[in-house]
């Protein structure tokens, strides 16, 4: 038990930043130009949702499920796997959360986001904006090249901010999304054990995940019954 | 402390990164390889093995990519060209042992004389079996130098298979493993009472647990000492690179902090062979210094003690 306790986070850590974005490099330049589609595509639905247009909620909750297995498949099942001897785990956190809001699409009946609070609607799109633009940007700004950066929804930090985001927008129940969150504390752990201020952004959305939490016990509040 | 660094060794370190240009590595390296390198004999057989070694956790987990292994490729010849032999790696580093594959097809008869370590690294008995059979796949070996009990783990049944090994000729020596000063109870009495060839642990001058009790007790038996984390994963550069080296340091032929502290290691008589990990060629090249020129005596290791222990 002693010698447990030696250890340190960066004990665990068996690959460099380095190496970590190169994957992210190579992924990107393996899906592109999907990374461009995502990206015109999230800007649409912020859009969207700032001037209360017409989303159409359950398709969007079914690609962003997607997202999910995709991402499972392709950046933890074949590319983490490379540097990582526990990537398989992670693929298989990630096919859960994209099974979970797959079912939660079929539960979704209306066509309109619906809102019961703007506070928690703000700080959605702020999520959202965040893993838009405010991520990317983080990321050059920290040295990672133009090409290694994450992709709107389709890497992993990117897709679980995503998530959550859409919790807090569209007032449906934290716990569907509770492997994001889940992912954004290994995520936090990763960069930390690097020495990487690229931990703060999965750090922060999992405290706004957990104020959501509790803002739902406060509020007694349970899922939006219309979507 | 080189000039120039922008980023801290202990970075680097971590991060893998090379930046260092390939390029310069001829006229660098023509500077240091004109003299005769040093080597201690390994207990068991009396072979002697450059004092020098190099290790892969985290520096060659590079997977796939292409760009990164022709890197590693570069860092493997250049330690190999400085007279290096002892390369080590583990199951448990991820691509290392693919990686270092990859390396020495490309560096073909260049890399014959590479003293291959690797371990075995699983609870299962059977499964260590082919974890076995799969390391001599991805180094593309058909015999290894070294196989070794990572972290002591699952010892008494991996230890029984490498033995047969040995005994069947299809192994040369047989070794086990710790880290960071752990398990080292049991290592003792693993040493005490199996015929192993060689032990790998954690020495560096920041920590010599070791020296009390498990390096006279490996002199006693006979068992070749591997030094891993001779720069405790780099924290040794954050805590002393911005300090200026002793002056006398040239007396023993080191020129930056990478070459003290691996001598300081590789001075202890118990110790065979040091194991630092580098993605970059420079700093290969700064580390195969500790190689050549004369070794601290026990004085002047008590002074390089003492000088450390002021900053």
């Amino acid at each position: 038990m002693e010698d447990l306790f030696s250890y340190r986070l960066t004990d665990f850590l068996m690959f460099s930043e380095q190496t970590y974005w190169r994957l992210f490099s190579r992924y990107n330049q393996s899906i592109f130009p999907l990374p461009l589609l995502s990206l015109a595509f999230g800007l649409y639905c912020l859009y969207a949702f700032v001037a209360f247009k017409k989303i159409v909620i359950k398709p969007l909750l079914m690609l962003i499920a997607l997202a999910w297995l995709w991402i499972g498949f392709r950046f933890f099942g074949q590319l983490y796997s490379e540097i990582n001897v526990y990537a398989g785990y992670l693929a298989v956190l990630f096919w859960l959360q994209g099974l979970l809001l797959l079912s939660r699409s079929f539960k979704t009946v209306t066509y309109h986001a619906w809102f019961r609070h703007p506070f928690e609607r703000y700080i959605g799109w702020v999520l959202w904006i965040m893993a838009l633009l405010m991520l990317p940007l983080f990321e050059i700004l920290l040295g990672k090249s133009m090409n290694a950066t994450s992709s709107f929804a389709l890497t992993p930090d990117s897709i679980a901010i995503v998530s959550i985001a859409l919790v807090l927008i569209l007032n449906i129940k934290p716990w569907w999304v509770l492997a994001a969150a889940l992912w954004l504390m290994i995520s936090t752990l990763t960069y930390w054990a690097m020495g990487s201020l690229l931990s703060l952004p999965p750090f922060i959305t999992l405290l706004i995940y957990g104020w959501a939490h509790w803002l739902q016990k406060r509020n007694k509040t349970g899922d939006n019954p219309s979507i | 402390m080189p000039s120039g660094y922008s980023i801290s060794r202990r970075q680097l370190l971590k991060q893998g990164l090379l930046l260092g240009s390939i390029a310069a590595v001829p006229a660098l390296g023509s500077q240091i390889s004109k003299r005769p390198i040093i080597t201690k004999p390994i207990p068991t057989s009396g072979q002697p093995l450059p004092i020098i070694g190099m290790g892969t956790w985290i520096t060659f987990n590079v997977g796939q990519d292409i760009e990164a292994r022709l890197k590693r490729t570069q860092v493997l010849k250049t330690f190999l060209e400085q007279g290096g032999q002892l390369v080590d790696s583990s199951p448990m580093y991820g691509s290392a042992e693919e990686v270092l594959g990859f390396c020495r097809q490309q560096l073909g008869q260049r890399a014959d004389d590479l003293f291959s370590a690797t371990k075995v690294w699983t609870s299962s008995t059977s499964e260590g079996r082919s974890q076995i059979d799969n390391s001599h796949r991805l180094w593309g070996l058909d015999k290894f130098n070294l196989f070794q009990v990572h972290n002591l783990v699952n010892w008494r049944d991996h230890l029984d298979t490498l033995f047969n090994m040995k005994a069947e000729g299809r192994l040369q020596y047989v070794g086990i493993t710790t880290s960071h000063g752990r398990r080292h109870v049991d290592l003792e009495q693993i040493m005490k009472t199996q015929p192993i060839d060689f032990v790998q642990l954690t020495y560096h001058i920041d920590n010599r647990a070791v020296e009390k009790r498990l390096l006279p007790l490996a002199q006693d038996r006979g068992i070749a000492i591997i030094a891993n984390r001779p720069f405790s994963g780099g924290d040794l550069f954050d805590d002393y690179e911005h300090q200026p080296l002793p002056e006398w340091s040239h007396e023993i032929d080191c020129h930056n902090w990478a070459q003290f502290f691996l001598k300081f290691v590789v001075s202890h008589p118990a110790i065979t062979c040091a194991i630092p990990a580098t993605s970059r060629v420079d700093h290969m090249l700064e580390n195969m210094g500790a190689l050549k020129g004369p070794l601290p005596e026990a004085d002047m290791r008590k002074e390089m003690l003492k000088y450390v222990s002021r900053l």
